[in-house]
């Protein structure tokens, strides 16, 4: 499978001279779901923006071998412009590439996150879940070859949270793009993903990769199988074994 | 029920404190020049409407147009600074001493530059100095408050400093430049005034000349009525511009928020 994107021992000091990224390697498989787990301020919203190009590594090297990808970015918080509908806010992108805009375009891309009959509203009148389905449907609409989701449903509440998820791999599936999704949470990381990096505490290192070969998109009772529960303990006591490294 | 006591509140108020005022007047038989009653305020409110109307509008006209233009230079200028860091710390140390200098004391220097002919001139440009520096200093920091997420959002799709600018930057900046605008709309009244009397006796036919005209003939209800007509005029420009503010966040900016809503 060729790769997307790569980190080669990438380092990230900031100003000040905390090292938020320690020599981090990792690849993005093309059509991969890459989950970045780690604890809170390991480093893996850095590595993401340095995959992004947003932010360039003090040392190592990040690489697109097939070019710079077209891009998708989803943060922690749905970042909607408060002052443009949720129409204005999804053809943003296009309007900043550019690019010609279709109405119909943008009316489907809402259709498939379930906004349809909210492209008039503005962001302030929808809930939390719908914001982010708009983010979603903005990150998605210039059809990027990847897609970097920064904790993306971590404020949410559980079940708008799975809703969510389903939502999310269901546009997987359909636009088969390559996914970095960095989360804190476990079951959500093996539920979403077949592949799993987990990393340590600041400054941030691969300590452990897994893989799931369980096929994308997951079945509804995927969350309660036995091996579900199987891969959650197993990355979780690589999680915890980085903590205590770190502590010790 | 709230809303018709809130509003209700202020003019128990002022009839209160009208009521006393004509009270004290009559009954410790204080001398019209010195301390007018409200009655006598009102009839030559009445009398003078004519004048003080006429007043009122060369007073307006100047304030509105130097608040026009000090909204197109202090959002220009600070639109200007957010393009090169170089310009604004070379420029902005001069707009702040232009603001703290005393409107009054550069007067004089104006009205000579400008020439007693063209006073009128010389009231615009005072009146937008003093209206001015809200307006710069507001935009300055609402176009340096956009969501930083946003704006690597619009890094990502590669965007240009003038897209950034327009769909980004003065959009965030926009409540503030608000707000800017409302304080500067009180200041270019007060501008104005204060240019009228530095400028003085014959250069305008504003409101200011009308309390001087009415204080040198020592008809002291006059002056108060010409007062009152000032106050009007500011509370005016405020709720205009208050409702030009609400009409602008209207539907998206916390300010807007009702508060039983959510």
């Amino acid at each position: 499978m060729s790769i997307i994107a790569r980190l080669e021992g990438a380092s990230k000091a900031f100003e000040g001279g905390i090292l938020a990224l320690d020599g981090l390697t990792l690849s993005i498989p093309e059509g991969g779901f890459v989950s970045l787990l780690g604890p809170s301020g390991c480093g893996k919203s850095t590595a993401l923006r340095l995959l992004a190009g947003l932010e360039a590594p003090s040392a190592g090297r990040r690489e697109w071998p097939g070019g710079k990808p077209q891009m998708g970015f989803v943060f922690q918080d749905a970042t909607l412009m408060p002052w443009a509908s949720v129409f204005d806010n999804v053809a943003l992108p296009l309007r900043l590439l550019r690019r010609p805009m279709a109405a119909d375009e943008i009316a489907a891309a809402l259709e498939r996150v379930g906004l349809a009959a909210f492209a008039r509203a503005m962001p302030r009148s929808l809930s939390g879940g719908m914001r982010m389905r708009a983010s979603l449907a903005r990150a998605l609409i210039t059809r990027p070859q990847l897609l970097l989701l920064d904790e993306p449903f971590a404020a949410l509440d559980e079940l708008t949270r799975e809703d969510l998820n389903d939502a999310l791999l269901a546009l997987h599936t359909a636009q088969r793009f390559s996914a970095v999704f960095v989360t804190h949470s476990v079951g959500e990381s093996v539920y979403l993903s077949n592949r799993i990096i987990v990393m340590s505490p600041r400054p941030g290192r691969v300590i452990a990769s897994f893989t799931n070969d369980d096929p994308l998109p997951r079945p509804r009772g995927y969350r309660s199988s036995a091996g579900f529960a199987a891969r959650c303990g197993e990355i979780s006591f690589a999680l915890r074994a980085g903590m205590k490294e770190a502590v010790a | 029920m709230k809303r018709a006591f809130s509003l209700f509140l202020p003019l128990i108020v002022a009839a209160l404190f009208l009521g006393l005022w004509e009270g004290a007047v009559t009954a410790f038989a204080i001398k019209p020049f010195v301390l007018p009653a409200p009655s006598a305020i009102g009839l030559a409110l009445w009398r003078d409407a004519g004048s003080l109307g006429l007043s009122a509008l060369v007073t307006l006209r100047i304030t509105v147009i130097a608040f026009a233009l000090a909204l197109v230079m202090g959002v220009g200028l600070a639109v200007l600074f957010a393009q090169s860091r170089l310009i604004a710390r070379s420029l902005y140390p001069y707009a702040v001493a232009l603001q703290v200098t005393p409107v009054v004391a550069i007067a004089p220097l104006i009205l000579i530059w400008v020439g007693l002919e063209h006073a009128q001139r010389a009231l615009l440009i005072l009146a937008t100095i003093v209206a001015f520096f809200p307006i710069l200093s507001n935009t300055t920091l609402g176009l340096k408050s956009a969501d930083p997420n946003l704006v690597a959002l619009f890094d990502l799709y590669g965007a240009g400093r003038w897209q950034k600018l327009w769909r980004l930057q003065l959009p965030s900046a926009l409540p503030f430049i608000l707000a800017g605008a409302k304080v500067a709309g009180g200041l270019a009244l007060i501008g104005t005034v204060v240019a009228e009397f530095v400028a003085g006796s014959g250069t305008s036919a504003g409101l200011a000349w009308r309390i001087i005209e009415a204080g040198n003939r020592l008809q002291v209800p006059k002056m108060f009525a010409a007062l009152f007509v000032l106050s009007a005029l500011g509370l005016a420009i405020f709720a205009v511009l208050s409702w030009i503010e609400w009409l602008a966040l209207r539907g998206w900016h916390e300010s807007t928020l009702d508060r039983r809503e959510g």
